[in-house]
């Protein structure tokens, strides 16, 4: 008995700490710029994005325009300009490669203000394509396996791209519908709430499907970048959810997101029913 | 103390028990470890290993092929003299014993500005040979000759010999003008280091077949290289992981000058025994992994790998 009126005395204590506090956070949340931005090894024209950040998850990319934006080596400095296709893209105006044993920066000056960043390339590697298998329950199929998730060394993002817009049946369906983007991470970290992330939509395509899978090489650097934005997004709503917290960033003066390098290599490959089922 | 005596008691075995359970627990270890078995350990199935071989051997070609060229330009003569290749300086020219020797500095952009290239050459040829006349042989000998690729800033140092017969007579620059075809033979002892890697032994045993007009020139290669179980071999050696290969030209892989000389049809076969991998190259596929037709050019090429069992077709970029 005298248990119980300890449990209940500890209650009312512990209940009375509790305290109300007002916390002002603006409607539409703070004003940032946000940089999406990889520049690869591939000869072809670069881009970034850049845009602020939203208030809500499924809200519209506000692109920012009239940006200047400078990307530069020790040897090599390119201008890029806004896309007049699309808001927010900024292309360099020549066909440029990133390379090995060089330094980048990339420098925005936007209403006043300056913002950097400092990236540099690990070499990239070859590697096995990914398998796909037949669903149980229709004749069409999904990705099996792309990559081991945990690697302690070279750290990667895998973007897969199927396409069967072409595959007979398909050609009149709406293009998007037809054409989808996956990405996969392999990172030098194991984290509880990636292990029981709440499970990913599966995509399924029929047979005679193109598939380009693209490895980009991580920098250490750029692999803690994608760890702590999936811990806020992906790998949260898990069995074991994360504490919120603020995604990192390389970019100087308040600026979110990530300016990295990656050196691609990348393979494509066509589903078939006879191949690729019978490895993981 | 009654209790305690009584609990001790209670806990305490008796030694039989022991024996018996001792002797139950070691025969149930013994029929667990009898029944445990070893399986096969899987081989994960790995195409990398061929792919990057196809790519390091397509770049050790192309750059052997390139200098090749420059030694060509090099020992021209009269009315077909065409001066010092791009990044180069011809140092000096000696005649020893009977062999002229052109050595060559390289420090600087090829003409096509995707290479940087450095390091030294030297160009052998008998005196009073003609490398144009059939039968005239020419050889190159590499010395830390350094190929960066200027997008890549991917680094290949070459050392070693090569030897080149003019098989037909002629250059290509002269196809076109009473000349239908031009052979040449190249075999090659090189040791290869990729981006500063332990070198490796690379052996080329290339025939090129040259023919067409100029601007549509038109490049058959074919390798002719022999080993104990190995015949048609174009080039054979340990790739940049320390493994044996082999690579034979299954049909004439065709490069066309139109299409900046990129392999536009045959059939190449790599094979890597440590790894037990075979593949299969086709070149002449387009961006969507279909054959290339009419006046297309490549983009890709086909990789059909074979591997204990397991098997795949990827495509694979040519640049």
């Amino acid at each position: 008995m005298r248990r119980v009126w300890i449990h209940i005395a500890l209650l009312l204590i512990l209940s009375a700490c509790v305290k109300e506090a007002d916390w002002s956070v603006p409607e539409n949340g703070n004003n940032y710029i946000v940089v999406d931005g990889i520049i690869t090894s591939e000869a072809k024209t670069q881009y970034i994005f850049i845009h602020n950040n939203k208030a809500g998850l499924n809200d519209a990319t506000i692109p920012i325009s009239g940006a200047v934006v400078i990307i530069s080596n020790e040897v090599a400095t390119y201008q890029l300009y806004e896309d007049a296709e699309e808001a927010g893209r900024y292309i360099t105006d020549s066909i440029v490669a990133a390379q090995l044993d060089k330094n980048y920066s990339l420098l925005i000056f936007y209403q006043e203000k300056i913002f950097s960043a400092q990236a540099y390339m690990v070499t990239g590697k070859a590697f096995p394509e990914l398998s796909y298998k037949k669903n149980d329950d229709d004749e069409l199929y999904s990705i099996d396996y792309v990559a081991s998730s945990f690697e302690t060394e070279d750290p990667a993002m895998w973007e897969i791209l199927v396409d069967w817009s072409s595959v007979p049946g398909y050609e009149n369906e709406n293009l998007d519908d037809c054409m989808k983007k996956m990405l996969f991470y392999t990172l030098p970290t194991l984290d509880v709430s990636q292990v029981f992330a709440p499970a990913l939509e599966q995509i399924s395509f029929p047979a005679g499907s193109k598939i380009d899978q693209r490895r980009y090489s991580l920098t250490p650097e750029h692999a803690a970048f994608v760890r702590s934005l999936l811990l806020e997004t992906s790998w949260q709503g898990g069995v074991f959810p994360s504490d919120p917290a603020n995604v990192s960033t390389n970019l100087s003066d308040g600026a979110l997101g990530f300016f990295g390098v990656c050196a691609v290599n990348s393979l494509s490959l066509i589903v078939t029913a006879e191949k690729n089922t019978n490895f993981k | 103390m009654e209790k305690l005596v009584y609990y001790l008691k209670q806990v305490v075995m008796n030694p039989r028990k022991i024996i018996r359970l001792l002797t139950f627990f070691l025969l149930a270890a013994a029929l667990v470890t009898a029944c445990k078995k070893d399986k096969p350990e899987e081989i994960q199935p790995d195409s990398s290993p061929v792919q990057q071989l196809s790519q390091d051997d397509n770049s050790v070609e192309d750059n052997v092929d390139e200098a090749i060229i420059d030694a060509g330009q090099i020992i021209s003569e009269g009315k077909l003299k065409m001066g010092i290749p791009c990044g180069a300086t011809l140092d000096s020219t000696i005649i020893m014993n009977d062999t002229i020797i052109h050595f060559l500095t390289y420090d600087g952009l090829n003409c096509a500005q995707t290479k940087y290239r450095k390091g030294r050459m030297h160009i052998k040829i008998k005196q009073n040979t003609h490398w144009l006349f059939p039968g005239a042989f020419l050889h190159i000998h590499f010395i830390n000759y350094e190929v960066t690729n200027v997008f890549t800033n991917n680094k290949m140092v070459i050392n070693g010999m090569s030897e080149i017969e003019n098989v037909s007579g002629g250059i290509p620059a002269l196809l076109g003008n009473g000349l239908n075809t031009v052979i040449h033979r190249n075999s090659a002892h090189v040791s290869i280091s990729f981006n500063g890697k332990p070198p490796r032994g690379w052996h080329l045993a290339k025939m090129l077949v040259y023919s067409g007009t100029p601007g549509n020139l038109m490049l058959a290669v074919n390798g002719f290289g022999v080993t104990p179980g190995h015949s048609n071999l174009l080039s054979w050696g340990t790739d940049r992981d320390g493994k044996m290969f082999f690579t034979q030209i299954g049909e004439s892989v065709v490069f066309k000058e139109s299409c900046q000389w990129l392999p536009y049809s045959g059939e190449q076969i790599y094979l890597i025994p440590a790894d037990h991998l075979k593949a299969t190259a086709t070149f002449g596929y387009n961006s969507n992994n279909e054959p290339i037709s009419g006046s297309e050019c490549p983009t890709r090429y086909r990789l059909d790998w074979q591997q204990q069992g397991h098997s795949g077709t990827i495509f694979l970029p040519l640049y």
